[in-house]
């Protein structure tokens, strides 16, 4: 490449070696606290038995693949893989339409204060942790006790015990998931909204063009970046389920609907100490990352043209 | 641009009024509702009668915290653990997304750096290997060990490259041709344009280090050190009552009080009330940024 | 294992006479037996004072756990500066040097552990579950002659509350036949099943204390039913009950499977000497059957699958509910909070409601709330017993001396700073020998005989019959002599009703890697049958998939282990 470009590595360098410079912070970092790490990847390959440090991963017993011809025999893993990517299909979806119907909402306020209030306290449960979350959660959807069965109640609806009920429970992680985290999303599509060219729309009106025209043929063109981004970089997610949530809301009574790849691989190790087994799903769980990623960013430049990295 | 409005407009006006005051109401309700048992009577709270409203009134909650120094310190570290990770962690965003949004031919090794952040994205070691270098390093229960693991944030470097290619391309190309190399064109040019997407960045970045509860628990070795949320997680936890024993149990009346729980976790929000407000004027104008194309 | 039992108590109490004031001389010196730090396990037949003092200071490195009781005003200078340590120093020249605090928790404290395991960078002692410890056992990490250490530095005492229930406490940290780390033992007998229940609901009601499940039934129904609190609101229920219900702590329902013959979470004879897991025997249908009932018909809450012990046992504090088994420290917390909204709550202990026409065989357990690992490179192995012996004389043997260590917790009471300490075992009939002798001293008026500890119960019950019913409630519930808790352990005492767990080996291969999802298996199951998704007639198939998950293989490996015993 650099041939086909006649220069030379040193007229390169020239103008070049500052980027690198730059960069320099970033990767000794990525080094030593990603790059490092990933050694221990080979104990998904052994029977890991602890020493001393990182010598374990150097005594322990090799076993082949035995580890993962274990987790796909186990029943639960299959499970654990349905549940991850049916949670996380669906939290992406709401999770971008809720914030662009609700950013379109808001455009539509000519209201100045109540058009900052609405955004600010929208944006709120974003910035709660899931451990505080979790605690108040339990509390508010108590089938006996909790404020939202109350209502329920009263309206002669049966009491619906969201979070111990393996048919409820998949709706309650997105429902939360998206009312924690629609500000975020939303204010990506708002800014976007109010980057539009304003002259596009006059000259629209101009043309008689209605508000549903404009919103078709401005709006949405206008902030189709954002939207690529969000669903690219979502899709490159899917394996992740959303620890955090999960983690502070799940119970043994919903496993079977509600575990996740990676609390599936938490407990394994830290609970259960089967180290090898856990790094091993891990190990699964990014390889399929992996192709997915790189694939998504790929169609985002190809459908949108749009480089996102 | 004022336009008279139709009358279904006007319908149109009045819905989205309502309904965007009735998403304002669930969003906010979980946080009244802590703040309204954090005021109510420990046996209201137990009983389940406490809705939007203190039931009981009483300040005994927040007297009883205020003796208590855990839950300032905790908050003390958290805040110093914020300052420093968004300076440090936002820093190196700048640095490295100002590189890695050079275009290939004025970059040539761009495209081996993108693998480099990539794989750091997708695969991990695990917590065992990361343990041990953290240990290795020697900043093993210092704050250093919840700030320089994450420090590079593939996905903000990401996020940044974005607004500064949205940067239009004469502004650096015409002062790369005048001979200013890139470190000038970086601080003089782009960043000063950019102050408001880097407060969108620092945003996150604040908000992660503030709401992150695990690494706290695996990398500090002292619950004195314990940053306020992996602190609340150990207060609201429940307790492993098979462990309990006769000699334990008297002292297990002060935990069950919920009424202190929700307001330890009302001391945690207030910040974040107090905070965000103040930067969403910038917030906003540094995601236009980012839209402004070609 | 009655028999058993007495022994070692009748053996223990002589030996605490004796050594009245073992611990008081902090002068009690060396006599040279630990010589010099570098020569401390000398040759293996040499007598040595169990009560050495090192020469020269010495170190040993370790975590400290905090107690969910005291998080909420943890200290950690005033503990790590207390009287305790400070004399544990004076006395043994050893010093700790905590390497972390955490919380005593699954997320906080197991954690931390695992990562250490893992790492491979062990403190010099540490206190492990039993699947830490299997893992340990494979590892080159701990110091495999700590049982042969033991032996040789425990003082006698120290032995005799290590084996007070018998080998089984050793035995369970053997591995290839060699004990790899040291018990810490509490008493089984203390976490026997009992059922609570308000004695002013049920005579306000006129109805008879339960004996049957029947009765038990009936009395559910009537407190759910006929407004036994008198608000003219119908927001009863007819008993707590929660999600860990096969874990014996508050709420659960161990005490319901027995009543049926059915002994979940444990192992039992099968009959043909040999063992079966108790959470597949087909007595586990009844007990089930009988649950599910009680679900369907509303005698529990809905939600009970969502609630922890904890949020659930708040029924019974707040008064919503007036019957639920437990164990005997129940009523210090949390019934002991009804009284605090409702002045009349009386709640007694009574022994398990039977459905089988003979009495309920409460199960339990040997009780080991840990094992002691010593690190390899740990150079005082020895330094570990010393400590633990330390506690023993301190706590059980001290005399006045044991004033000394007492702290204020956070109700204003006095107490020996037991969760300050990580280095202690329990003697296991202590609770019970205290209930007896604060019942004599009640019929005598004479409190002379009774030690610190049963004095503060004993003065605790005075305070309630005085009238104070609030402050003295634990201590009249658990330790006093009307329908208390330790009188209904006496009763299963005195019967020989315990039903215990056979299994008293290290884990097997299998168990280590395999146990953790059978028992989440039999709790899903379980719940689901409570809840009504599945019927006992699918039990067949669920025993079937329990084996499939490695049970089958683990009763075999079991049997092995128990035929050749």
């Amino acid at each position: 490449m650099e041939k086909k470009k006649k220069k030379s590595i040193s007229t390169i360098m020239k103008t070049e070696w500052p980027l690198h410079v730059l960069l320099l912070p970033a990767m000794i970092l990525l080094i030593i606290f990603a790059y490092l790490p990933m050694v221990g990847i080979v104990i998904s390959f052994q029977d890991f038995v602890p020493s001393g440090g990182m010598k374990g991963f150097f005594t322990s017993e090799w076993v082949g693949l035995e580890n993962f011809r274990y987790i796909f025999a186990m029943k639960d893993f299959r499970q654990v893989l349905v549940n991850t990517l049916v949670i996380a299909i669906l939290k992406i979806a709401a999770g971008i339409i809720v914030p662009l119907i609700l950013a379109l909402l808001l455009n539509e306020v000519n209201n100045r204060a109540f058009k900052k209030a609405t955004q600010t306290i929208i944006y709120v449960p974003y910035f709660l942790s899931w451990v505080v979350l979790g605690g108040i959660l339990v509390d508010i959807l108590s089938p006996t006790s909790g404020i939202v069965n109350s209502a329920l109640k009263a309206l002669g609806h049966e009491p619906v015990y969201f979070l111990g009920n393996p048919d409820t429970i998949r709706g309650t992680l997105i429902v939360s998931d998206v009312w924690k985290g629609c500000g975020y999303n939303m204010v990506i599509f708002l800014a976007a909204l109010t980057g539009i060219d304003q002259s596009q729309y006059e000259a629209a009106k101009v043309d008689g063009a209605g508000y549903f025209k404009q919103m078709l043929y401005i709006t949405l063109p206008g902030i189709l970046p954002q939207i690529i981004l969000v669903t690219v970089l979502g899709l490159g997610n899917i394996l992740n389920a959303g620890f955090d949530q999960v983690f502070n809301l799940y119970s043994p009574i919903v496993y079977e609907k509600a575990d996740i790849i990676d609390t599936f691989v938490y407990r394994l190790g830290m609970l259960n100490l089967q180290y090898s087994v856990s790094t091993a799903v891990g190990l699964f769980k990014s390889v399929i990352s992996f192709v997915l990623i790189t694939s998504s960013f790929a169609l985002a430049k190809k459908f949108a043209n749009y480089q996102i990295f | 641009m004022k336009v008279k409005s139709s009358p279904a407009r006007k319908v149109f006006v009045v819905i989205n009024y309502i309904v965007l005051t009735l998403v304002m109401f669930i969003s906010l309700f979980p946080l009244v509702h802590i703040f309204a048992l954090s005021l109510s009577s420990n046996s209201a709270a137990q009983a389940g009668w406490v809705t939007v409203l203190p039931v009981n009134f009483t300040l005994d909650s927040y007297k009883y915290i205020l003796e208590k120094p855990e839950v300032f310190k905790a908050f003390g570290i958290s805040v110093l653990r914020v300052v420093l990770g968004t300076i440090i962690s936002v820093g190196l965003t700048i640095i490295s997304a100002y590189a890695m949004s050079q275009p290939d031919e004025r970059f040539h090794a761009r495209k081996y750096y993108v693998w480099v952040f990539l794989i750091t994205m997708i695969f991990s070691g695990g917590l065992i290997p990361q343990f041990i270098v953290v240990k290795s390093v020697g900043i093993y229960n210092t704050i250093w060990a919840l700030i320089l693991p994450t420090a590079v944030q593939t996905f903000n470097v990401i996020l940044m490259l974005n607004f500064f290619r949205g940067l239009p391309y004469a502004l650096t190309e015409s002062a790369l041709i005048d001979g200013a190399n890139h470190f000038q064109i970086m601080a003089r040019i782009v960043v000063p344009i950019s102050k408001p997407s880097l407060a969108t960045v620092g945003l996150f970045t604040m908000v992660n280090h503030w709401n992150s509860w695990f690494d706290g628990m695996i990398y500090l070795s002292d619950t004195s050190k314990y940053p306020l949320q992996t602190y609340l997680r150990n207060v609201i936890q429940s307790v492993d009552v098979a462990s309990l024993d006769l000699n334990s149990v008297g002292a297990m009346t002060n935990v069950s009080q919920k009424t202190v729980t929700a307001a330890q976790i009302f001391v945690a929000i207030i910040p974040i009330l107090m905070v965000y407000p103040l930067l969403q004027k910038y917030f906003i104008s540094g995601m236009t940024l980012g839209s402004v194309k070609e | 294992m009655k028999k058993k039992l007495a022994l070692l108590l009748a053996a223990a109490m002589v030996m605490g006479s004796l050594t009245g004031c073992g611990g008081s001389g902090s002068g009690s010196d060396s006599s040279g037996a630990a010589s010099d730090s570098g020569q401390a396990a000398a040759a293996e037949d040499e007598e040595v004072d169990p009560r050495f003092k090192y020469d020269e200071p010495v170190t040993l490195t370790s975590y400290f756990e905090i107690s969910p009781a005291i998080m909420n005003d943890w200290d950690q200078e005033e503990a790590m500066n207390s009287v305790y340590y400070q004399r544990m120093t004076e006395e043994t020249n050893i010093s700790i040097d905590w390497l972390w605090f955490a919380a005593n928790t699954a997320d906080d404290s197991q954690q931390k552990k695992s990562v250490a395991i893992a790492s491979g960078e062990i403190p010099d002692f540490m206190i492990v579950n039993s699947s830490q410890l299997s893992l340990l056992a494979k590892s080159d990490l701990i110091n495999r002659d700590i049982g042969k250490i033991f032996e040789k530095y425990a003082t006698e005492e120290l032995m005799s509350w290590t084996t007070g229930e018998g080998d089984a406490a050793l035995e369970s940290a053997s591995y290839d036949g060699q004990t790899i780390a040291i018990p810490l033992v509490d008493s089984s007998i203390d976490a026997a099943p009992m059922m609570w229940i308000r004695r002013d609901w049920i005579e306000k009601l006129n109805l008879e204390m339960p004996k049957t499940m029947e009765d038990l039934y009936n009395v559910m129904i009537a407190f759910r039913d006929q407004d036994p609190d008198g608000n003219g609101q119908d927001d009863t229920i007819g008993m707590v009950f929660h999600n860990n219900f096969l874990s014996a702590g508050l709420g659960d329902a161990v005490g319901l499977f027995d009543a049926f013959g059915a002994y979940p979470t444990i192992w039992v004879q099968d009959g043909n000497g040999g063992l079966k897991y108790g959470s597949i025997m087909e007595e586990n249908k009844d007990a089930l059957n009988y649950i599910a009932k009680m679900y369907q018909e509303g005698l529990i809450d809905q939600d009970f699958s969502s609630n922890d012990e904890v949020k659930a046992s708040e029924a019974a504090a707040s008064g919503r509910a007036g019957i639920q088994y437990g164990l005997m420290w129940n009523a210090n917390w949390p019934l002991n909070s009804t009284v605090q909204n409702d002045i009349n709550a009386d709640w007694v202990a009574i022994p398990l409601p039977s459905a089988t026409g003979e009495e309920a065989r409460p199960q339990i357990s040997p009780v080991i709330n840990g094992y002691v690992v010593v690190s390899k490179k740990c150079e005082h192995p020895e330094a570990v017993v010393r400590l633990l012996s330390f506690w023993v004389d301190k706590f059980g043997y001290s005399g006045d001396e044991y004033n000394d260590y007492l702290v204020e917790d956070a109700n204003g009471v006095l107490n020996f700073p037991q969760h300050w300490v990580m280095l202690k075992t329990w003697f296991p009939l202590k609770n019970l020998t205290a209930a007896q002798s604060i019942w004599e001293a009640m019929d005598s008026g004479d409190s002379s005989k009774l030690n610190a500890e049963q004095l503060a119960y004993y003065n605790d019950i005075q305070t309630y019959l005085g009238g104070d019913v609030v402050t003295g409630y634990g201590s009249m519930k658990t330790f006093g002599n009307d329908m208390s808790a330790f009188q209904t352990i006496e009763h299963y005492y005195n019967d020989d009703l315990f039903m215990v767990n056979e299994f008293t080996t290290g884990p097997t291969p299998t168990m280590g890697q395999k146990m953790s999802t059978i028992t989440d298996k039999v709790m899903e199951y379980y719940t689901k049958v409570i809840m009504g998704i599945e019927t006992t007639d699918s039990f067949d198939d669920f025993v079937n998939e329990v084996n499939a998950l490695g049970l089958e293989k683990i009763t075999e490996e079991l049997n092995e282990w128990y035929t050749s015993k």
